[in-house]
C-alpha cells in the first residue's frame, strides 16, 4: 500500500476508523448472492439491531468502485422514507464496500410465488399504497429507481413494504441531458424504454408498478418477454401497439419499428383479464399503463385514484400474509 | 445556510457554461493547496536555481520533463486539460470536483505532505468521484488510467479512488450551499450581470406601468364623471409644465436639482436619485442616464398632448428577490398585494419618504378603485 503513503503521509487514520466500524457489526449467515452484490444477516453489536450488509462485488476493485454503488450510497443517503429502506451505514473492509442495511427477511416475488398464500384485494391495495408512498418520496425528490420489480419490494418483519436496490437510480436534472435506455429489468420496462428513448420521466417507474400491480393480481408475470423484441410484441400483445395517435411522435424514437400492430384491448378484454378487479381498479391499471408515458399518471394521480379511497381498506401492513419460514 | 435566488440563477448559468482556461487555473490553484508537497530528494533544495527563461507554453514543459528524466510528473494545469480533453468532461461535473478538493483540504492535516504526483492523484481522485457521482455513464477507472497518459497505473487509480472514498466518509453529496461557497469567484460575475439585466427589465416594466398608471390619470382630471370620487391629491401635479425641454428635466431630477424646492407637495426629485443611487452600485452612472432619458423619451412622447405631467421617480431595486415580487405583481397587479407591496417597500426602502411613498400609494389606490368600481358598475 505505498499510495496510501503517497496521499496522506505516515498518518494512516483511515485504517483505524475502518477497523472500528467494522467491528461494531457482526457477519453472520449469507442470506443471498446478486450479480454484483452478496448478502449477508449480522447484528449492529451496539444495539443487538438485526442488519443486512450488502457486500460489494468489486472484482478486487479491478475496475474501480462500481457506478451502482456509487448511485445506491448516494441515493439511500439522500432518501429517508417508511416505504424506503434505511441504510444504516457505510463500510470498506479487505477490498470490498459493505453497505449496511435495514434487515428486511421477504420480497413480495416471494410472495407472489407461494401460491399457499391467498391475496384479497385490500392486500393487494395495501402493498400497492406503499409502493406508491416509497416511489412518490422519490420522485419529489427528483430520482428515478429505474428497476422496480416485485424482488425489489421488500417486506419488513411487521409487514412494511420498502423500495429496495438503488443501484440504478439516479436524479432527473436538466432537460436536455441524455439517459441510457438501457434500464429496468425488462419485464417491467416501459415502452419508450424499449423503443431507446433517451429522455424519460418517472413515468417509467409507473409503469414498473403498473405491471407489478397487473401481476399481483394475476399471481403470474404479466408481460414475459424472452428477449428485448419479444418484449415488445407481448407488450403490445396485451396493451394496443402505439400508434401516433395514441401516442404523439412516437415514431420519432429511436427504437420505433411498426411490424406488429395490434389493436388496443377492449375494457371487456381487460376485465376478462383482471377477473376480480373492480371498475376503479381497472382504471388505475389502465392509467399506469398507458403506452404514452406523458398520458400516464403520477404518483401524486395514483395515490388520490378512486381505487385508494373506495372500500375495502388497504390491510394493515401487520395483518398482512406472510411467509412462513419451512426449514428452521 | 441561506443562499438567495439569484445565486442559485447564477449557479444555473454557470454550469452551462463551456468549460474555460481559467476553471482549469484556478482547479489547479485550488489542487496545490490541499496539500503541500515534499520535495523528493534533498539533493534538490541545496541551492534553488532560478526558473528558465521564459519562453511559450510547450517548450517550457519540455524543457522541465527533459530535464528531470526521471518520473516528474507534468505540470498540474497540463496535467489537467489533458485529463478534460481525453474524458470530454462538462463544466457540471468537472467544477463539482472543486467541492471534493476543498472538502478534502479541510478532512487532510495540515502536516500531511505528498510526493510531487499526489496533487494529480488528489485531482484525478476527486475527477473521478465526481464523474461517478454525477453523471449516468462515466468511464471506467481504466479509461481513467490510460488519459493519465501513463503517469498513474490502473491499479494506482482504483487505489486513490478508494482511500479518497475513505477520506470523505464515503459521503459523496453536494448540496447548492457547497456550490455556491465553493464557485463563488465564478458566480460573483454573473451575478452582476443578473442583477443589472433585472434592474433594466425592471426599468421597463416600471414605465409601462407608469405609462398605464398616467393614462388612468389623465382620464381621472379630464372626465367629470370621476369628479365625485376624485381626490385632491389626484391633480396630478401640473407643477411642471412642458416648456422645459426634456433632457433638462431629466437632468434635474437625476442630479438632485433646485426643482425640488419649486414643488413641495409634489414628488420632489431627490426621490428619484435616491433610488437611483441605491443601485448605482453596480451599474455605471452612464448606463442609468440612458436608461432614465429612454424612460423619459418614451413617457413624454405618450403624453404629451395632455401637457400636464411630469415623470414619476424611477424605481430601481438592488434587491433580486424584490425585483421578481415586483414584476409578479406587475403581471396580476389586480390584487391587493399590490397595493400593500408598495407601501411596504416604500417603507423598507426609502423612509425618509414616507410621505412621498403614502401619498402615492394612495394616489394609485384610489385609482385603482375607481377603476374597480367601474368595473363593477359596467359588470
Amino acid at each position: 500500500m505505498t499510495e496510501v503513503v503517497s496521499l496522506s503521509g505516515p498518518e494512516q487514520h483511515d485504517d483505524e476508523s475502518t477497523l472500528k466500524v467494522s467491528s461494531n457489526y457482526s457477519k453472520d449467515t449469507k442470506v443471498g448472492e446478486g450479480t454484483y452484490a452478496v448478502v449477508y444477516v449480522g447484528v449492529q453489536k451496539s444495539s443487538h439491531r438485526k442488519i443486512a450488509i450488502k457486500e460489494i462485488k468489486t472484482g478486487g476493485f479491478k475496475d474501480g468502485l462500481d457506478m451502482s454503488a456509487i448511485r445506491e450510497m448516494k441515493y439511500l443517503q439522500e432518501l429517508r422514507h417508511v416505504n424506503i429502506i434505511e441504510l444504516i451505514d457505510i463500510y470498506s473492509e479487505h477490498n470490498g464496500l459493505n453497505l449496511i442495511l435495514e434487515y428486511l427477511p421477504y420480497d413480495l416475488e416471494m410472495l407472489i410465488k407461494d401460491k399457499s398464500i391467498i391475496f384479497t384485494p385490500a392486500n393487494i391495495k395495501s402493498w400497492m399504497l406503499m409502493t406508491l408512498r416509497g416511489l412518490h418520496h422519490c420522485h419529489r425528490n427528483f430520482i428515478l429507481h429505474r428497476d422496480l420489480k416485485p424482488n425489489n419490494l421488500l417486506l419488513s418483519p411487521q409487514g412494511v413494504l420498502k423500495i429496495a436496490d438503488f443501484g440504478l437510480a439516479r436524479s432527473l436534472g436538466a432537460p436536455n441531458e441524455e439517459l441510457t435506455s438501457n434500464v429496468v429489468t425488462r419485464w417491467y420496462r416501459a415502452p419508450e424504454l424499449l423503443f431507446g428513448s433517451k429522455h424519460y420521466t418517472g413515468a417509467i417507474d409507473i409503469w414498473s408498478v403498473g405491471v407489478i400491480f397487473a401481476e399481483l393480481m394475476l399471481r403470474t408475470p404479466y408481460l414475459p418477454g424472452a428477449n428485448d423484441m419479444d418484449q415488445l410484441i407481448v407488450t403490445f400483445r396485451a396493451l394496443g401497439s402505439p400508434t401516433e395517435a395514441n401516442w404523439t411522435n412516437v415514431s420519432k424514437l429511436p427504437g420505433y419499428n411498426k411490424i406488429n400492430i395490434y389493436p388496443p384491448p377492449t375494457r371487456q378484454e381487460l376485465r376478462n383479464r383482471f377477473s376480480a378487479a373492480t371498475e376503479s381498479t381497472l382504471d388505475l391499471i389502465c392509467s399506469m399503463l398507458m403506452l404514452d408515458p406523458l398520458k400516464r399518471c403520477t404518483t401524486t394521480e395514483a395515490l388520490l385514484s378512486k381505487y385508494f379511497v373506495e372500500s375495502p381498506r388497504a390491510t394493515d401492513p401487520k395483518s398482512l400474509p406472510k411467509i412462513v419460514p419451512k426449514n428452521k | 445556510m441561506v443562499y438567495s435566488s439569484l445565486e442559485k440563477a447564477s449557479l444555473k448559468v454557470f454550469l452551462r457554461k463551456p468549460v474555460a482556461q481559467d476553471m482549469v487555473s484556478y482547479l489547479a490553484a485550488t489542487t496545490d493547496s490541499v496539500i503541500k508537497i515534499k520535495p523528493s530528494s534533498p539533493n534538490l533544495e541545496q541551492y534553488p536555481t532560478p526558473p528558465s527563461t521564459p519562453m511559450d507554453n510547450k517548450s517550457t514543459t519540455n524543457n522541465n520533463n527533459n530535464s528531470n528524466s526521471s518520473k516528474q510528473p507534468v505540470a498540474l494545469t497540463l496535467f489537467i486539460e489533458r485529463l478534460i480533453s481525453y474524458s470530454n468532461v462538462q463544466t457540471p461535473t468537472l467544477m463539482s470536483t472543486l467541492v471534493y478538493l476543498i472538502r478534502l483540504r479541510s478532512i487532510l492535516p495540515s502536516n500531511s505532505y505528498g510526493i510531487e504526483s499526489t496533487r494529480h492523484r488528489l485531482f484525478l481522485g476527486c475527477l473521478i468521484l465526481a464523474a461517478k457521482n454525477l453523471n449516468d455513464s462515466s468511464p471506467l477507472n481504466k479509461h481513467w488510467a490510460k488519459y493519465t497518459d501513463g503517469a498513474l497505473s490502473i491499479k494506482e487509480v482504483n487505489t486513490i479512488e478508494r482511500e479518497l472514498l475513505g477520506y470523505l466518509n464515503w459521503d459523496l453529496r453536494i448540496s447548492n450551499t457547497d456550490l455556491i461557497n465553493c464557485l463563488s469567484p465564478f458566480l460573483q460575475p454573473i451575478k452582476e450581470k443578473l442583477k443589472k439585466d433585472h434592474e433594466l427589465s425592471l426599468l421597463r416594466k416600471q414605465q409601462s406601468v407608469q405609462s398605464l398608471q398616467s393614462l388612468q390619470s389623465y382620464n381621472n382630471y379630464n372626465t367629470p364623471i370621476n369628479n365625485g370620487v376624485q381626490h385632491s391629491r389626484v391633480t396630478v401635479t401640473p407643477s411642471y409644465s412642458s416648456n422645459g425641454s426634456i433632457p433638462e428635466l431629466m437632468k434635474s431630477s437625476a442630479s438632485n436639482s433646485t426643482l425640488a424646492s419649486n414643488t413641495s407637495s409634489v414628488v420632489t426629485p431627490s426621490n428619484s436619485s435616491h433610488f437611483l443611487n441605491a443601485s448605482a452600485n453596480n451599474t455605471t452612472d452612464t448606463t442609468i442616464k440612458e436608461e432614465s432619458e429612454y424612460i423619459t423619451n418614451y413617457y413624454f412622447k405618450k403624453n404629451q398632448p395632455t401637457n400636464t405631467f411630469k415623470p414619476k421617480p424611477l424605481r430601481l431595486r438592488s434587491s433580486y428577490d424584490n425585483l421578481s415580487n415586483i414584476t409578479n405583481n406587475i403581471n396580476h397587479n389586480t390584487s391587493d398585494d399590490f397595493f400593500k407591496k408598495f407601501s411596504e417597500e416604500g417603507k423598507e426602502n426609502n423612509k425618509s419618504n414616507n410621505n412621498y411613498q403614502s401619498q402615492k400609494t394612495g394616489l394609485i389606490k384610489e385609482k385603482f378603485s375607481l377603476l374597480t368600481r367601474a368595473g363593477r358598475v359596467i359588470a
